[in-house]
């Protein structure tokens, strides 16, 4: 049972399949199996919401039974969290009320306050050296190129804010792209090797 | 055996790997790469402790992506800078609060912060709740951030890895208290926003470069120095690539990628 709580364990689970998905993607050989493995990544990924939740739940439980502050929020949470529950499997008109008619609309009321954020890019824009300013002038052209009134006023507006979306940002985009590729390549060596132990902890 | 077309690929794939698996073992004998000073990690010891001059916590979040997607490269360098701001806040005694969209970073999360504290010196400090989970919504995870500000108003805003939609909300908060931002992801569509509203930002891969430095760790130094040699064999590619082009012999360049 020991060896099970060591952290080499886990890494020969992780590596075998890992190996034998890099030889799937190379030779074309199992296919099948291949895909049922990473189907399994999805039913890891759902076990580890298990984990926040019960994590979520012993804190909040905490906070109630030391009355600590705000803890009364807690209560909601609780009682938020069963009535959805039991909503989904034996009530389902009450489930697609509380979708259709709290869940989402207090989600596009935060997603509304996107506009805040996108006028405050320009007023809270650092620029402190040239770069910066460089940055936020092509900003402004590229956002004016997206709006008719702009480009009826000035046909500029489109012609540079097109340019700079084609020719530099998308040097730029490549460049990053082929970075986080190699990045990937280095981590999956760390991981190989064994010498990558962060999803492990500590 | 291998598949039309991905001979090329797997001959790159096992080269880099070999260079970074030598570069390693070199790494592990002392021979370290030297890496280019970056403002962020310069002032990361003073930026904690303005947070201790201020009696005001610090908000650290590795964003959207986890560990089992295709980000997990920028979520364990994200990390890998959580442990470091960890240890500079246990030296100072400043709460560090981590939220985190994934289930599974909280006891691994729990773990970063509890060794960090220990070794800045102040184990006592360490408490459970720095590490907090909102559920995997977004929404959710946006607005409890947003009120962890409003009531705790941290001196300190930081957010390193696989960062989305939420990095808006969270700078647009920090501009509001006057908190240091401090934010940096490899992904394409925020290093515009980024480099335009935080004091201190980690371009691009710059995010890797911290994630290795900070720890000291040989064998992320020298993944970082393999990765620049895979580099500059990409960059002669499309250096060749382009003379073939316009030479006319884009075909035999073609052929050869796609062999």
């Amino acid at each position: 049972m020991s060896f099970l709580k060591e952290k080499e364990f886990a890494i020969i689970l992780f590596v075998i399949p890992l190996l034998f998905l890099l030889f799937n993607y190379y030779t074309g050989i199992e296919n099948a199996a291949a895909s049922e493995l990473i189907g399994w990544g999805s039913i890891l990924w759902n076990f580890s919401m298990l984990i926040g939740t019960y994590t979520m739940f012993k804190y909040l439980a905490t906070n109630l039974v030391q009355r600590k502050k705000d803890s009364e929020y807690s209560i909601i949470l609780f009682v938020s969290f069963f009535s959805y529950l039991y909503c989904m499997y034996a009530y389902p008109a009450g489930y697609d009320f509380i979708l259709s008619s709290l869940q989402t609309p207090l989600g596009f009321g935060l997603l509304v306050s996107q506009f805040t954020t996108y006028t405050l890019l320009f007023r809270g824009a650092r620029t402190r050296n040239w770069l910066g300013v460089l940055l936020l002038i092509s900003a402004i052209f590229y956002a004016l190129s997206m709006i008719p009134i702009a480009t009826r006023t000035w046909v500029g507006f489109q012609i540079i804010g097109t340019w700079i979306n084609n020719v530099p940002n998308a040097g730029v985009m490549r460049a990053i792209t082929i970075g986080m590729g190699v990045g990937l390549v280095a981590t999956l060596v760390r991981e190989l090797t064994g010498k990558e132990t962060h999803y492990l902890g500590g | 055996m291998i598949l039309p077309g991905k001979n090329l690929d797997l001959i790159l794939l096992a080269g880099i790997c070999v260079v970074i698996y030598v570069l390693m073992r070199r790494a592990e004998r002392g021979i370290l790469p030297k890496m280019r000073k970056i403002p962020l990690m310069e002032e990361l010891d003073y930026i904690v402790g303005r947070a201790a001059e201020m009696g005001r916590p610090i908000h650290f979040t590795t964003g959207y992506g986890g560990l089992h997607d295709e980000w997990a490269v920028m979520c364990v360098a994200g990390l890998s800078i959580l442990g470091k701001v960890a240890e500079l806040c246990g030296k100072y005694r400043v709460w560090l609060q981590f939220t985190c969209f994934r289930g599974y970073l909280v006891p691994i999360g729990q773990d970063i912060l509890k060794t960090g504290y220990e070794k800045g010196g102040n184990p006592e400090m360490y408490s459970d709740e720095m590490v907090t989970y909102y559920g995997e919504d977004q929404v959710a995870y946006i607005g409890a951030i947003i009120n962890y500000f409003e009531t705790a108003r941290p001196a300190v805003s930081m957010i390193f890895g696989a960062i989305q939609m939420e990095m808006n909300q969270i700078l647009m908060q920090s501009a509001r208290y006057d908190a240091i931002s401090l934010a940096g992801t490899p992904r394409l569509y925020y290093q515009g926003k980024m480099a335009m509203m935080c004091d201190y930002c980690l371009l691009g891969e710059e995010l890797y470069v911290v994630g290795a430095s900070i720890t000291g760790d040989p064998v992320q130094l020298a993944c970082i120095q393999g990765e620049d040699w895979f580099k500059i064999l990409v960059l002669v590619f499309l250096v060749v690539g382009a003379i073939l082009t316009s030479a006319g012999a884009s075909k035999l360049f073609t052929s050869f990628l796609g062999w």
